[in-house]
């Protein structure tokens, strides 16, 4: 038996000061930054760094790196592994952190009692050619086949052959005893198994959807993607939606699956492919790792209500779960946020003030991209959501969706295709908003027509059509149809230079106050932050907040 | 009778060559005493022979095969194009002479050559249809090896005193060792824009295979027994084989192969038989084929079986005289059909001479 002789010693980062808490072998430890260091714990550190030293003397630690804190000047992190004989003890490595030259924490675990024997009875090439034989073929001349000192499950020690073979498609870490060629311990190194299904949409187009197969069915948990991304399908419950909402975790079993990885629940395809090319559009185009930049969990939720209930629902129930799409900032598990994508209404209804037929809300990319903007926005400039702060905030949510369109979809007028329309694809004819055209739904182009009232949190829907018109005139130019003012756009072909400059400035640059003006310094200020004073960029954005009149 | 000069371990040819020679030339006869027409074994090879060699094998084969498998509700596929060049080949072979010209060979021949697959690969994207993403990439060099062993019937003559040459042909059993590309891996991370070769996973196919050669050879020998050989092979065969990534890909091995080498001969040819005596003990007129010097050959008595034109060189167009039948000689060596005798006569005086040697006959018991 061996005896362990184990601490684990953290960082203490406060003051530099370190304190070192004993605990049994592979047990981390958070940090406690508010916690005292005791003096006992110090003295404890003092110790185990002088048997650091000692090891390292003797040559049963092994310096593999050193290298500065890049973060934290003057600190400097160590790295070391544990060697008996010359044979490396597998999880022994030990790392140190100093500051100024002074021990300020010591993590790992010190292997004691290592009695066996370091010289293996099957050789490195007979090693080797076991695991070629699990491996169903030679294994590659740069596969290392290392001889350590494996620390087993009941205490003991093992001297073990190792190597990561290749079997029925797995990459498993594969231990062998190094005197019988037993397996000692098999695991995978891969995370969770991806799998990549086929689904329809809710234009009826077919699109690959990724998921994770689970118990003989496919959920739409995207393991490809670096963020959890993870689509639920409240199956109709409005109680289950708002549970979720409130911060219940829902369960894997809540996740949107299907048998056989070719889906046919349009709503749920729509609304998982649709997240996973927004958060592609924001990598690919912004550098951008999802909502906080940090790859955040992306959780939505189809299905909030069932069609079929819509007579017994409550107005306020259609309004939120039938007719809208909505980024619930805080909401979810952990109040990380979570969108709802509306269920749309029966072909047998139409609304009756414009006598659009409404279908389900995730089959639009540009109302998904939309509602994940919001989600980009709260953990940004967090633009608050009224007056014109929330017009900015609602306008930004129309210019991502309308350019996450633009890169993924041709241009043109029909369904599936880029435009200057909000949700065209599902608010059938025509959608909700035009970019292009603001007069079109009633809305203002100009600051001069703007909406005073007190309804809608100030106009956050209406005036939002102010700042549209401006982003949509600095790629495309035009004449605003109110001012008469023309505006020399960037072109389509180099619309990205002006995704860019609004982009940075909605997320980088503006106050969670910002007003119309506000928006206005800081696009422009983008521009020549990006593309230089006098770049085509800033004179076009220049002129498009002018032609709407902000200035 | 058979008087191997050059005793080098071949006796297992030597044996098997000992009986058919002593088939041929020691049956017994108890015909009527007559001079037979004599036969001329001048262009006989020698008994034994073993050629050692090296040479180029030229044969280029080129074939690609392709692996498609599902992936990302799409399909990957890769295609590994494999390309096989001329290179160097040994041979090594022996044979003994079965009847007259008439010579049974066997002939080892191997030849490697190593080149790596050039990869070509193409991978669905996991998030749209129709964007694959392609990769290139190179295997470890794949060993293509064939060991053949040719058994020959040859026609094999000796053209001159140095010079032989031959031609024939026969069954060819192919060895063949060939790695093959059984899968492709390859690297690939978000955003799956790119996919990266990263190595290909080999295996080696053995198989055997039957197919067929032809071949022609020249020698010139310097000494009786060691030559230098040089031999132009074709062989052919093909070769159909399921491949580990589960194809089937053929290929014609074999190719025309030129090797260059040392041919060691070994056992005299025979040379004439002119009749002998009714009633006496049947006996061999084979004599080794003398090669080299004159002094070098044991001398042995015999006496002429009728009347014999003596000449001072060989092909001259006058002889120096008539030697009467029974004129008794000592022969100091025989080759391409004349014998160097020693004529102790008293009109001419002690003197070596030149009488064709099918007009000879041994009168010794060697």
């Amino acid at each position: 038996m061996r005896r362990i002789s184990s601490l684990v010693l953290f960082l203490l980062v406060l003051l530099g000061l370190a304190r070192v808490l004993a605990a049994p072998p592979r047990q981390g430890v958070r940090p406690d930054s508010t916690s005292s260091p005791a003096r006992d714990d110090v003295s404890a550190l003092n110790t185990q760094d002088v048997r650091v030293n000692a090891l390292v003397q003797r040559g049963q630690l092994s310096v593999r790196s050193v290298e500065p804190d890049l973060i934290l000047a003057g600190h400097q992190h160590e790295r070391f592994d544990r060697y008996v004989n010359g044979v490396r003890v597998f999880g022994g490595d030990i790392t140190r952190q100093s500051a100024d030259g002074s021990t300020t924490s010591i993590f790992g675990t010190f292997y004691d009692g290592i009695a066996i024997g370091t010289t293996p009875a099957l050789t490195a090439e007979a090693a080797r050619t076991a695991f070629a034989q699990m491996n169903g073929a030679e294994l590659p001349a740069d596969r290392p086949v290392e001889l350590v000192i494996l620390p087993r499950e009941d205490g003991s020690f093992a001297l073990a052959w190792r190597t990561h073979v290749r079997t029925s498609g797995k990459w498993l870490q594969t231990f062998i005893d190094a005197s019988t060629g037993v397996v000692l311990l098999q695991y995978s190194d891969v995370h969770t198994q991806a799998a990549v299904g086929t689904g329809t949409g809710v234009l009826g187009d077919t699109k690959k959807i990724s998921t994770r197969p689970l118990n003989g069915r496919f959920i739409a948990d995207d393991q490809l993607r670096p963020p959890s991304l993870v689509t639920y399908d409240a199956q109709g419950s409005v109680t289950r939606t708002e549970s979720w909402l409130n911060g219940t975790s829902p369960a894997v079993n809540d996740t949107a699956s299907d048998d056989d990885n070719v889906w046919t629940d349009a709503a749920n395809v729509d609304a998982h492919v649709n997240i996973g090319w927004t958060y592609d559009f924001y990598y690919k185009v912004f550098g951008r790792h999802g909502l906080n930049d940090h790859d955040a969990p992306i959780r939505s939720i189809s299905h909030p209500v069932n069609r079929s209930d819509l007579l017994s629902a409550s107005s306020d129930v259609v309004s939120t779960y039938y007719l809208n799409a909505f980024w619930c900032d805080g909401c979810g598990p952990g109040g990380q946020g979570m969108m709802v994508f509306g269920e749309g209404l029966s072909d047998d209804y139409v609304l009756s003030s414009s006598r659009q037929h409404v279908n389900y809300f995730a089959g639009a990319l540009d109302v998904v991209a939309h509602e994940l903007t919001h989600g980009v926005t709260a953990y940004t400039s967090n633009l608050e959501y009224l007056n014109e702060s929330g017009a900015l905030n609602e306008s930004f949510s129309d210019m991502m969706g309308t350019s996450a369109e633009f890169y993924y979809q041709t241009p043109g007028s029909g369904l599936g295709q880029a435009d200057y329309l909000i949700g065209e694809d599902v608010i059938t004819p025509g959608g909700i908003r035009s970019m292009s055209n603001p007069a079109s739904f009633g809305d203002p182009d100009h600051y001069t027509q703007r909406f005073q009232g007190a309804d809608d949190n100030g106009g956050v829907h209406t005036n939002s059509a102010i700042p549209n018109q401006a982003f949509y005139l600095a790629i495309e130019g035009g004449t605003n149809r109110t001012s008469g003012l023309s505006v020399q756009g960037v072109g389509g072909a180099n619309r990205e230079q002006i995704e860019k400059v609004f982009y940075r400035a909605f997320t980088q640059l503006l106050p969670s106050n910002a007003t119309f003006h506000t928006a206005r310094t800081a696009t422009i200020q983008s521009a020549r932050d990006l593309y230089g004073a006098g770049s085509p960029a800033e004179t076009a954005v220049t002129q498009a907040w002018t032609a709407v009149g902000v200035n | 009778m058979i008087t191997p000069r050059n005793p080098l371990p071949t006796l297992v040819l030597l044996l098997a060559s000992a009986a058919m020679a002593g088939a041929q030339t020691a049956k017994p006869t108890h015909a009527a005493p007559q001079v037979k027409p004599p036969v001329n074994t001048d262009s006989w090879p020698d008994l034994v022979f073993i050629d050692v060699g090296g040479g180029y094998h030229f044969n280029t084969i080129d074939f690609s095969e392709t692996r498609t498998d599902p992936y990302f509700a799409e399909t990957k596929s890769w295609t590994a194009t494999y390309s096989i060049k001329n290179a160097p080949t040994f041979a090594v072979g022996g044979g003994v002479r079965a009847w007259h010209n008439l010579v049974a060979a066997v002939t080892f021949t191997s030849f490697k050559d190593d080149e790596p697959s050039n990869i070509t690969g193409s991978v669905p994207n996991p998030f749209f249809f129709n964007k694959p993403r392609d990769f290139t990439g190179t295997s470890d060099p794949l060993t293509h090896q064939e060991q053949t062993v040719h058994v020959s019937a040859l026609w094999r003559a000796r053209i001159s005193r140095t010079l032989e040459v031959g031609v024939g042909g026969g069954p060819s059993f192919i060895s063949l060792q060939q790695d093959f590309v059984k899968d492709v891996e390859f690297t690939e991370q978000y955003p799956f824009d790119t996919a990266t070769f990263s190595r290909a996973v080999t295996e080696q196919v053995k198989k055997s295979y039957v197919g067929f050669h032809i071949s022609g050879d020249v020698a010139w020998y310097f000494t009786h027994s060691i030559g230098v050989s040089g031999t132009v092979r074709y062989s052919h065969a093909n070769a159909d084989i399921t491949t580990p990534a589960e194809n089937t890909e053929s290929m014609k091995l074999g190719g025309l192969e030129t090797t260059v080498g040392v041919r060691l001969s070994f056992g005299g040819r025979p040379v004439a038989t002119a009749g002998h005596t009714p009633g006496s003990p049947a006996r061999t007129t084979v004599i080794e084929h003398a090669g080299g010097t004159s002094t070098e050959a044991p001398k042995r008595t015999a006496v002429t079986v009728g009347e014999t034109p003596a000449f001072l060189k060989r092909g001259d167009p006058s002889p120096l005289a008539m030697l009467p039948a029974g004129t008794r000689l000592t022969v100091l060596s025989i080759s391409e059909g004349w014998a160097m005798v020693e004529l102790d006569d008293p009109r001419l005086a002690r003197r070596i001479v030149y009488v064709e040697a099918r007009l000879v006959k041994m009168t010794d018991s060697k």
